[in-house]
């Protein structure tokens, strides 16, 4: 069965590899790399923010003569953290690295529906990050019009901007491939037998996330095209006449709105949080149903809510413009779609939460991670609540109650259930188990620190500091009462950073000599672990095609006395 | 074990793999001109002066290249059923039309409207109205490229498939005349909007 | 709650409209808070009590009952509530409702990569016309005011981020933008606006308090993003219309030049409101003396002058 598949080449396996696990693990890899960088642009950013135009320790000399970031500098980091943790970091990771990676195997799936497409994927978001990363030695640097490039701003900006619309259009591509080979994955090589309410809520959520990318991406597209235009041909789509910039006017035919560009953004970049949350609530039900040894409660209405979840997010995005200039009407529209998308929210997080009432919770590394996304992915959710509120907004919007928002669903969120899938998945890649200790240390350091940056953000925010300040806000005087925390937020950050350490050399030397584990070593019910080996065979993924009998969580289910296991995997007939 | 259903459909959908793939790639393409043509009406509607197309652009030529697409769209249907009916040379006679037929448009669309609005000065940066004739006619070019690039293996080295797989190779030619007759209604909506309103 | 939010940073409000908003602030924070608390409980009495040594053998079943549903359907109408009653009707007012121009003060604000320009219509009440290509930057002319218009010959323009304003009267600023996108922002009057090219959006507050504060950018509009900083200065209605005053009075001295950068000139305004006959009381002129003495001051320390004393 194995064997059809003839002994290839090192390149083709591992390289221009159109196996769905080699793949998923180009994509993590990269991601992680990504992921990484994009956090040492941060640390960077954020010494600055503390102790402004003070000289940079280690990396200083790399940025200008005198060893300082400039404001230029600043704005540029600031673009391309955004950009590169958002397109580069997590959605790579969460889609393209577990989707890829696990999706396939949840589904009974022999490989992705088209492998060949799936590599072309990874390959063109691979151009698309060359891209960004190559902006950073173009002679005027990289685009730094923030992640959202803003027109007018960006049209007038260096040419680095250029680079970051052609990678821009890249990754667009990449992930309409990929989410074209998700979906047609899921709907036609699930094993027989799995229903969809037998699927594993991971792959609902890499489902529905394939949609929202396939769909909500391509407007940026065609944004994209519009703005290098503009750039490149002399258009003025985003340009309206009579613009004085740079000590003279702007020679351009005019007619053009910058709204229009802020439309497109956002009607990509609204869906485009969704595709960041939901891979991760996805890795946290996951891992809480098998570590609490009980069926995931309220698994339908969590079905129904990412779904409609899903649906809403595609009429929401202007509340990311209220300030525009938006009448009654339009802002009465967007308030109480956003307020609508934070009932599923509710539900879903409300259900995780009793899950865990009544089960048998095994504290593991991976369980830790995902249970600190419970109360994060809260508060950012929570916080999300006033600036859904348009009256709030008008105070809170472009502080750092933003910032604080976005950050405690994104990095404590979704980077501690990204986590928390690489340390539950580990075994199922390597066949090794990542080590305990180190695992809990990267956890409680990681979870203290990053509360430590986070929080005082939405001080800041209240008292009105305005984002994407160079000097943090130092010379403004209402910024002056809570100015102090940007130290401590630094110092926060480089605490987050020295706990990270742990969790690479914990990569390093479990790959090295890791505790060999059994295949199923959570004793999970799914089939990626109860029906395939750990690692999964090369290619075919199953020695035999699972049938599937039951749903996801069977556990504690049947009576598990007398050394009987607590669990019913999927694909176990049961006669009874 | 290969990844089933490439060629059969799945019992329970009633599709095989590759025409869900087409039909959701043209879901995302919906989108994307979805976009543009969003983007056009708010452009007209906050612009101070339009042009009139009817008068600006050359609608004969306009009105020639759709006939031209339209027929091409009949001719691809053709080459289909001429495979569904084991017929491979009839399937690359009507294939080779359709690729023709696309070569027309490309070549119309550029002696006899992009270069001459050239010469006259008419380019994307005088006026947001040819900006956008350029943008969505320019896409839209793109994508018949595409198509003819992908119809033309399908009727050159890509027939070798025949002999071997022939039901697969139907397959192809479907999912291509699906995504042909999408650049087809494409062109059928840009048409009137750019040209006539 | 309120007084919570005020703890952890929450500025003062200082405009009539700031109430208004705080409590649609204080409601979603109490709602957050609730939210938070309960969940926060549970989620930690359930890890204590479940934990495997405690609890070694899982409940498949769980919780049956349907208090969740309950809290979720709670939150819904308690964000209905909120919408319905608070949001809505803010921002109607925010926006949409503003207060006729007689009873208002019509300011226009023009951002700038870097600065913030104000721009008075004068005595005529008509703003003069301003077109891009008339600005110039060596000439102090930065919103490109038309000169030879009619309406522009008594328009007025202050000093570069210095905002004037009378209190307790509705202001209505007209802000626009002659390059890229700001947002003008004044976190202690819960005033803010982003600034679009090509359009003009006005946006309206009642200052309730005289005294000086800041004025933010708060959208990223290039390098000196973050040193896009100006000044709203709220007077007495005597002090705003002898600063005026002055201000028309330096304008017909001064040529254009509103902002009095020489001994010299300020010398020659000193003589000009003096003899000046539209000054009928001796009253008005000293507290325009006094006006002109600040502005010269805010032009030197660039607004170190945190607050200095109006009456
Ligand atoms: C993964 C990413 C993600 C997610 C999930 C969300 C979720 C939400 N977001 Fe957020 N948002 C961003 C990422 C995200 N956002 C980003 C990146 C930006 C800024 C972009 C930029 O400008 O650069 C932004 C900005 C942003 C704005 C614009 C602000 C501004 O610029 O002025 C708004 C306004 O409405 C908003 C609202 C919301 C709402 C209502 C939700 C809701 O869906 C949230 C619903 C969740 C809940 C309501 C939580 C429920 C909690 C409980 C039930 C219990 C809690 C218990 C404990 C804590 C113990 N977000
Ligand atoms: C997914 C999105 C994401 C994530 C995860 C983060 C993570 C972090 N962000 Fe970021 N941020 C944004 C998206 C994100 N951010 C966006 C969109 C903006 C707005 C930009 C703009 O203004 O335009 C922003 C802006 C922003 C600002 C505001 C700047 C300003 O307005 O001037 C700050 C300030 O402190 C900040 C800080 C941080 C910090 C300290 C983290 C930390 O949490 C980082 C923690 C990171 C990790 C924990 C990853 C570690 C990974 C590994 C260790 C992998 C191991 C690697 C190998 C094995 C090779 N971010
Ligand atoms: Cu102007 Cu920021
Ligand atoms: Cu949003």
């Amino acid at each position: 069965m194995t064997d059809h598949h003839h002994e290839e080449p090192f390149w083709r396996k591992y390289i221009f590899s159109v196996d769905h696990k080699v793949i998923g693990i180009q994509y993590a890899v990269t991601a992680m790399i990504f992921l990484l960088f994009g956090f040492c642009l941060m640390l960077i950013m954020r010494w600055n923010l503390a102790y402004p135009g003070e000289v940079i320790p280690i990396v200083g000399k790399l940025l200008s003569e005198d060893g300082m970031l400039t404001p230029d500098g600043y704005n540029s980091f600031g673009a391309m953290h955004g950009t590169i943790m958002v397109f580069l970091g997590v959605v790579p990771l969460a889609v393209g690295g577990f989707g890829n990676y696990v999706l396939p195997l949840q589904v009974g799936a022999p490989d992705m529906a088209f492998p060949k497409i799936n590599m072309a994927s990874y390959w063109t978001f691979f151009l698309g990050g060359v891209c960004m990363l190559a902006s950073f030695f173009m002679p005027q640097g990289t685009a730094s019009s923030g992640w959202t490039m803003y027109a007018p701003l960006s049209v007038i900006a260096t040419t680095g901007e250029t680079m970051w619309l052609v990678g821009m259009v890249f990754l667009i591509t990449s992930s309409l491939l990929g989410s074209v080979n998700f979906i047609v994955t899921v709907i036609q090589l699930r094993a027989n037998g799995l229903t969809w309410m037998r699927l594993p809520f991971f792959v609902w959520t890499q489902f529905v996330t394939a949609f929202l990318l396939l769909l909500a991406f391509p407007p940026l597209e065609a944004a994209a095209v519009f703005q290098i235009m503009d750039r490149v041909a002399g258009t003025s789509f985003f340009l309206p006449s009579g613009l004085y910039v740079g000590g003279e006017v702007l020679n351009v035919a005019g007619g053009g709105t910058p709204l229009l560009w802020q439309h497109l953004f956002w009607f990509l970049a609204h869906p485009e949080v969704y595709v960041l949350i939901l891979p991760a609530m996805g890795i946290v039900a996951e891992v809480i149903a098998n570590n609490t040894r009980k069926p995931l409660w309220g698994y339908r209405s969590m079905v129904y809510s990412i779904i409609f979840l899903g649906f809403m997010s595609f009429v929401v995005w202007a509340h990311h413009m209220f300030l525009t200039g938006m009448g009654t009407t339009m802002a009465a529209f967007f308030q109480t779609t956003t307020m609508i998308i934070s009932i599923p929210s509710v539900i879903i997080l409300s259900a995780l939460f009793i899950s865990l009432w009544g089960g048998s919770i095994r504290f593991t590394t991976p369980m830790l991670f995902a249970l600190g996304f419970l109360p994060m992915f809260g508060i950012g959710g929570l916080t999300g609540l006033p600036l859904g509120l348009a009256s709030a907004d008008i105070h809170l919007h472009d502080t750092y109650y933003v910032i604080g928002h976005f950050h405690y669903v994104v990095a404590p969120g979704t980077i501690f259930a990204l986590f928390a899938g690489i340390y539950y998945w580990f075994p199922k890649v390597t066949g090794k188990r990542m080590n305990e200790a180190l695992g809990k240390t990267h956890f409680y350091g990681s979870f203290i620190c990053i509360n430590g940056v986070f929080m005082p953000m939405f001080i800041q925010g209240l008292a009105g500091v305005s984002r994407r300040l160079y000097d943090g806000g130092s010379t403004y005087l209402h910024a002056q009462p809570v100015l102090q925390w940007n130290e401590f937020m630094t110092i926060a950050a480089l605490g987050l950073f020295f706990f990270q350490i742990f969790f690479i050399i914990n990569l390093i030397i479990s790959l090295a000599k890791g505790e060999k584990v059994s295949s199923n070593v959570w004793d999970a019910t799914t089939l990626e672990w109860a029906a395939a080996p750990s690692p999964p065979l090369p290619h075919v993924n199953f020695e035999k095609v699972p049938d599937v009998y039951h749903g996801p969580y069977e556990y504690s289910t049947n009576s598990g006395g007398n050394g009987q296991p607590d669990f019913t995997p999927q694909h176990k007939k049961i006669n009874s | 074990m290969e990844v089933p259903y490439t060629v059969k459909p799945r019992p329970d959908t009633g599709l095989y793999n590759a025409k869900i793939g087409v039909w959701l790639f043209l879901a995302s393409e919906v989108m994307l001109f979805g976009a543009l043509f969003s983007s056009y009406i708010l452009l007209r509607m906050g612009a101070s002066s339009w042009y009139v197309g009817s008068e600006a652009l050359n609608v004969p030529i306009g009105t020639f290249n759709t006939m031209v697409l339209i027929v091409s769209s009949v001719t691809v249907v053709m080459a289909w059923a001429s495979l569904r009916m084991d017929d491979l040379k009839k399937y690359k006679m009507y294939m080779g039309i359709t690729i023709l037929l696309g070569l027309v448009f490309l070549v119309v669309k550029i002696l006899f409207e992009y270069l001459p609005k050239i010469d006259h000065g008419h380019v994307p940066s005088e006026h947001n109205f040819y900006a956008i004739y350029f943008v969505l006619t320019g896409l839209h070019a793109l994508h018949v490229i595409g198509g003819l690039v992908l119809n033309a293996y399908l009727w050159g080295p890509g027939t070798k498939m025949w002999e071997t797989e022939p039901e697969q190779f139907t397959n192809r030619i479907e999912i291509a005349g699906l995504y042909w007759h999408f650049v087809d209604i494409v062109w059928i909506f840009l048409f009137p909007t750019i040209y006539l309103l | 709650m309120l007084e919570l939010l005020k703890k952890v940073g929450f500025t003062e409000g200082y405009s009539a409209q700031s109430p208004a908003i705080d409590s649609v602030m204080s409601w979603v924070h109490i709602l957050m808070l609730i939210l938070f608390l309960g969940w926060g409980v549970f989620f930690l009495y359930t890890l204590v009590r479940f934990r495997q040594k405690k609890n070694p053998k899982a409940d498949p079943v769980g919780v049956t009952n349907h208090y969740s549903t309950y809290s979720e359907a709670a939150v819904a109408i308690f964000e209905i509530i909120l919408l319905v009653a608070f949001s809505f009707p803010v921002w109607a007012s925010r926006v949409e409702n503003l207060p006729d121009n007689g009873d208002a003060e019509v300011i226009r604000v023009i951002g700038q990569q870097f600065k913030w320009n104000i721009h008075y219509s004068g005595e005529d009440g008509v703003f003069g016309r301003t077109v891009a290509d008339s600005i110039d930057d060596q000439a102090l002319n930065f919103i490109g005011l038309d000169r030879e218009n009619e309406a522009a010959k008594d328009d007025i323009i202050p000093t570069q981020g210095h905002l004037h304003l009378p209190v307790d009267r509705n202001i209505i600023v007209e802000l626009s933008t002659r390059d890229v996108i700001h947002s003008f922002a004044i976190p202690v009057m819960r005033v803010k606006q982003d600034a679009i090219p090509g359009i003009r959006i006005p946006t309206w507050f009642t200052p309730t308090k005289t005294g000086s504060w800041e004025i933010a950018c708060a959208q990223l509009c290039g390098n000196s993003h973050y040193e896009m900083k100006g000044y709203v200065h709220v007077h007495t209605q005597k002090g705003y219309e002898a600063y005026m005053k002055t201000l028309s009075v330096i304008h017909e001295v001064d040529d254009y030049d509103y902002t009095i950068k020489s001994e010299e000139t300020l010398k020659k305004v000193l003589e000009a409101l003096k003899s000046n006959e539209a000054f009928d009381a001796e009253e008005l002129a000293l507290l325009a003396l006094s006006q002109a003495e600040a502005a010269q001051a805010e032009q030197e320390l660039s607004g170190d002058d945190y607050e200095w004393d109006e009456e």
